[in-house]
């Protein structure tokens, strides 16, 4: 059985806070407290490439599992930042840590729903190919794309990376997922000419009203009922989107996770950054993930911690 | 929906603990942001079956402005 292993994560140290620019955004103090919920958000040095992201995200992981690189045998990298257009990045980093020649790398390119869609991925390709060993990692540094004088996004995302070790003895399994796309609306988040645009209306008024109807289809699935489920982990888009779904869905506050008031909305790495804290629990748990964003795309799912 | 029961949902929406009437002028509401419009027009959609893009809800100026905005749809 292929599932969750280990969780390591990246944060750059340098910080920007939000605080320091609400005359210019013309916003308060309130709405950066109670409706984003991001107080600061983390911005990679200007040398790292997406690749030293995972490399230290893989450093604090080797920290836990002490990892023999010639057990790897598949390296995905969910990105839509990549160093560069080609090759895919999975391959720089898997030379940056120098793994053997006998490793699958390739690179899947999705953002906010890109963990659980890549958990899926990099489960159904090690079972089938008998993998062992992998890792998942995410890094979607949008500090790359962001005009800082935009105030839709520059508030919202922090760079960041996270890597799971996905193996055949699992801390976490996978229950069932369930996808979806509406690739008509694409256009609301995008970068065009190397900058970042967001449609925040649309993106919210998607998630606002897809990840409900996903959320009932994923327990059904899961044959779980609401109560049952211990922790649930949306994509940490803002405090205001988590508050919205929690409301909808009546669910109790304390088993809505947040916890980004610190680095921002990290895409792809939001939910491994979360489930990695989860991990410190000792005691078994079942846990529900979503992930919605760019495409317009989701992916929600069981995981179930032992 | 009955007009004192939007309201009632309006304050929830807005997370206001200011009682809201008609008089009510939401630029003096300090709940009332981008993403409380945003809010708003998903509710719309979701209990009138109305689309409202963020252009016609930032033009509210009272809370009568929705009222009026719903029409019939408010009994």
């Amino acid at each position: 059985m292929i599932g969750i292993k280990n969780i390591g994560s990246y944060l750059p140290n340098s910080k920007k806070s939000n605080y320091d620019v609400l005359e210019k955004f013309e916003i308060s103090e309130s709405f950066v407290n109670k409706k984003l919920g991001i107080k600061n958000v983390r911005v990679k040095d200007k040398l790292d490439e997406t690749s030293d992201l995972c490399i230290k995200a893989y450093k604090y992981l080797d920290e836990k599992e002490r990892i023999a690189k010639n057990e790897i045998e598949c390296l995905i990298v969910v990105t839509q930042n990549p160093d560069y257009n080609l090759p895919h990045t999975s391959a720089i980093v898997h030379k940056k840590l120098g793994f053997s020649e006998n490793c699958a790398c390739f690179d899947i390119s999705l953002g906010c729903s890109g963990y659980v869609y890549g958990l899926s991925a990099i489960k159904s390709f090690m079972q089938e190919n008998n993998i062992k060993k992998g890792l998942l990692f995410t890094a979607d540094p949008y500090s790359k794309i962001i005009n800082p004088e935009d105030k839709n996004t520059s508030m919202l995302f922090g760079d960041g990376a996270s890597v799971s070790l996905i193996s055949d003895e699992p801390l976490f399994r996978l229950g069932k997922f369930s996808f979806g796309t509406i690739g008509e609306r694409y256009e609301s988040l995008i970068s065009k000419n190397g900058e970042l645009h967001m449609d925040g209306f649309d993106i919210f008024s998607f998630a606002s009203k897809y990840v409900p109807t996903d959320f009932e289809k994923v327990l059904n699935l899961n044959n779980i009922s609401k109560d049952e489920v211990d922790y649930f982990v949306f994509h940490q888009g803002s405090k205001y989107i988590v508050d919205t779904l929690r409301k909808k869905l009546k669910l109790p506050k304390d088993k809505v996770l947040f916890d980004i008031e610190d680095y921002g909305n990290t895409v792809s790495s939001s939910i491994p950054m979360i489930l990695e804290k989860i991990i410190e629990e000792d005691k078994k748990m079942n846990i529900f993930v979503s992930g919605f964003g760019v495409g317009l795309s989701w992916a929600s799912g069981i995981v179930y911690k032992r | 929906m009955k007009k004192n029961d939007f309201l009632q949902e309006l304050e929830e929406l807005l997370e206001t603990d200011d009682k809201l009437t008609e008089d009510t002028v939401l630029d003096e509401l300090e709940e009332w942001d981008s993403l409380a419009m945003m809010s708003l027009s998903t509710f719309f959609d979701e209990n009138f079956d109305i689309q409202a893009n963020m252009d016609e809800v930032k033009k509210f100026s009272k809370v009568s402005d929705i009222i009026s905005f719903l029409g019939s749809k408010l009994q």
